[in-house]
């Protein structure tokens, strides 16, 4: 499995794990991960420790996700991106639309 | 094979009849037309001929044996899945192996069992229709890029301005790519450049690249001013773009005197502004901004970087797909490689040069992502021509006289900062005259008498500031400052036709606010320094109009642009 999806034990928080390449391959995949959780009352948490790469179809799955948890008014996590990784999240400016560290 | 299809063809490729006759016996009970190859070359023949649904081969045979008849079949149905089946005499691993190296799909065992054969035979109708399928959908696509790459080059490409001092390619990672790269001179005559890279390739971002390139067009054409059109790019883009596709940008304005480029980077790599000289880096003008289309407002003035150029300076400006193409060992060119082609280049071969070490690097890998390049090369010969049109034929198309007017416009106070008047003067002036030839010329002419009455009038910048480069960024940091806490003032404009004769003259009257200045000191038109970063501006305006006059404290000026209406 390339992405793993995990909910809390309260419920209240689901991460979704990627590991390998996160690119186009991914879309249905990645879309599946999040949309059986409800949009609001959940902590989204993205985590890139096994991410090698990561396109701009990626960065798009991203906002897709915003999107899903409320978009403007929503909070999602990214956690731990590779230096590479980081770079490219960095050049889109994505800081500035999720809690990246 | 096709599981709908009524009759199947078999191909029997064997010596041996006995084992024909078996093997026929049973495919001819699962409704199997047949035909026979006593060798491999009959083989290859008929499969030609007849594309028969399926494939059975014995290994040896005279003439052509079943190994070299299945690598000669196999590279002859590139497009269409024929599955052959080796006739094995026995479970020889290494005999199987080399079936396998030759193209086997499956074997056959003797003796021949009824069932087995037909699993086989099911397994692999299913295989071949699913095989057909999906080659009909990979010519499906391959025929909707050729689609979309003509139309993207007919609709977004084709008015680019054609220079050699502009070099540019976009190399597809597939068919087509979608990048986009569009060029468009101002009425000013900026130069404008816009460098797209949408999420995904072929037809989602050539749909895209259309709205995007017919607003850059209308609005460069118009005279906008680069955060305006940047800004009408991002909102088209927010109409139509669905969650999760945007657009990383690049816009670029060159000014007209080549002494300065405005440069907003939304996602897009660091763009190079590359010394002429000595091929060092100069700026790294890096990303600040989130990509086009993804939020609802984005601050065109905060994300507008005003950097200085001098002649023969290079821009260098290239998608991620550069940086980020891989080598055969798995490497990535990356940036150091990038800076080393450009530093090692020979004079006027940055782009050649980096295409080159590219190509090397990448060996025979083709490109995972799209690889864009441009390179535009600072110098005179990139900008339009210049003329008024009394200087060409274009005089004769005037008509006759229609009377005379008059307009004054008026702009006061915050108004100063929000409206262009030029692009509203302009047309007001096209609806009056038949003077359409005249657009870009009188254009130029009215921007330089408003940036000059705004600027050194109204908001009292000195010019002198910007001789030198570390000036000229303070300056234009100074002027946004200035401008954004503006709250007085005002420019007023005051035209006027007169008829005199054959020729017809626009007197145009500028007064700002300001304090003024000393015109009586002004040097001698002929004795400024092409090359200096100031005063050219009022020297265009001498190059293009009749006549020029410095009247009362130095903060009116009034300028003569004449035409022949004989």
């Amino acid at each position: 499995m390339t992405i793993s999806s995990t909910v809390s034990e309260n419920g209240k928080q689901v991460t979704i794990a990627i590991s390998g390449k996160f690119d186009f391959q991914l879309y249905d995949e990645f879309r599946a991960a999040y949309s059986a959780n409800p949009a609001s009352g959940v902590q989204y948490v993205v985590d890139l420790k096994g991410t090698e790469y990561l396109d701009s179809s990626a960065l798009g799955m991203l906002l897709l996700l915003r999107e899903h948890a409320g978009g403007e008014v929503s909070s999602v996590r990214v956690l731990n991106p590779s230096v590479d990784v980081k770079k490219v999240l960095d050049v889109a400016n994505f800081g500035k639309l999720f809690d990246i560290n | 094979m096709d599981l709908h299809k009524s009759t199947y063809t078999a191909l029997i490729a064997d010596a041996q009849q006995n084992n024909r006759q078996t093997l026929a016996a049973l495919l001819i009970r699962h409704g199997y037309q047949i035909l026979y190859a006593n060798n491999g070359e009959q083989a290859v023949e008929l499969f030609k001929q007849a594309s028969p649904d399926i494939i059975f081969m014995a290994l040896s045979m005279p003439l052509m044996d079943g190994y070299q008849a299945t690598r000669l079949i196999k590279q002859h149905s590139e497009h269409h899945f024929t599955p052959v089946i080796f006739l094995a005499p026995g479970h020889d691993d290494a005999l199987l192996q080399q079936c396998i190296d030759a193209g086997a799909d499956d074997f056959l065992f003797e003796p021949y069992e009824p069932v087995l054969l037909s699993g086989k035979l099911a397994t692999l109708q299913r295989l071949s229709a699913l095989n057909r399928k999906m080659q009909g959908m990979v010519s499906l696509i391959h025929r909707e890029q050729e689609i979309a790459e003509q139309v993207f080059n007919r609709a977004v490409q084709k008015d680019n301005i054609k220079n050699p001092h502009i070099k540019s390619i976009i190399r597809p990672a597939s068919t087509f790519s979608g990048d986009m790269i569009l060029s468009e001179y101002s009425p000013s005559r900026d130069i404008h450049f816009f460098i797209g890279d949408f999420t995904g390739h072929g037809l989602t971002s050539a749909l895209g690249a259309m709205p995007v390139s017919e607003v850059f067009r209308a609005m460069t054409a118009k005279g906008f001013t680069p955060q305006e059109i940047m800004l009408g790019i991002h909102k088209k883009l927010r109409q139509f773009l669905p969650v999760g596709m945007f657009l990383c940008a690049q816009l670029v304005v060159i000014s007209r005197n080549l002494d300065h480029v405005t440069i907003f980077n939304a996602g897009m790599p660091d763009l190079l502004i590359v010394d002429g000289r000595n091929h060092q880096i100069k700026h790294h003008v890096k990303s600040n901004s989130l990509p086009l289309g993804i939020i609802d407002n984005i601050n065109t003035d905060e994300i507008a970087q005003t950097l200085p150029l001098q002649q023969h300076d290079k821009l260098v400006i290239y998608s991620d797909g550069l940086t980020e193409a891989w080598s055969e060992t798995g490497e990535e060119f990356g940036h150091d490689r990038l800076q080393a082609a450009i530093q090692r280049a020979r004079r006027g071969e940055i782009f050649e040069q980096i295409l080159s070490q590219l190509e090397t690097f990448c060996g025979d890998r083709s490109h995972a992502d799209d690889v864009t390049l441009l390179e535009i090369n600072c110098v005179p010969e990139l900008l339009p021509a210049l003329h008024h049109s009394d200087s060409d034929h274009a005089r004769k198309s005037h008509t006759r006289s229609r009377g005379e007017w008059e307009l004054t416009f008026i702009l006061k106070q915050k108004r100063l900062k929000e409206t262009n008047p030029v692009p509203i003067i302009i047309n007001q002036i096209m609806e009056m005259e038949d003077i359409e030839s005249d657009r870009q010329a009188l254009f130029t002419v009215m921007t330089e008498l408003y940036v000059n009455a705004l600027d050194h009038g109204v908001l009292a910048l000195d010019s002198s500031v910007k001789s030198d480069a570390k000036g000229f960024s303070s300056y234009y940091r100074e002027r946004e400052l200035r401008l954004a806490q503006l709250d007085h003032g005002r420019v007023s404009f005051h035209l006027s036709i007169r008829q005199q004769n054959d020729t017809r003259n626009l007197r145009i009257r500028v007064e700002d606010s300001g304090k003024g200045f000393d015109y009586h000191r002004l040097p001698a038109p002929e004795s400024l320094d092409p090359g200096r970063l100031m005063g050219r501006g009022l020297q265009l305006v001498r190059q293009l109009s009749d006549s020029i006059t410095h009247l009362d404290k130095g903060n009116i000026i009034e300028v003569v642009y004449g035409w022949n209406t004989a």
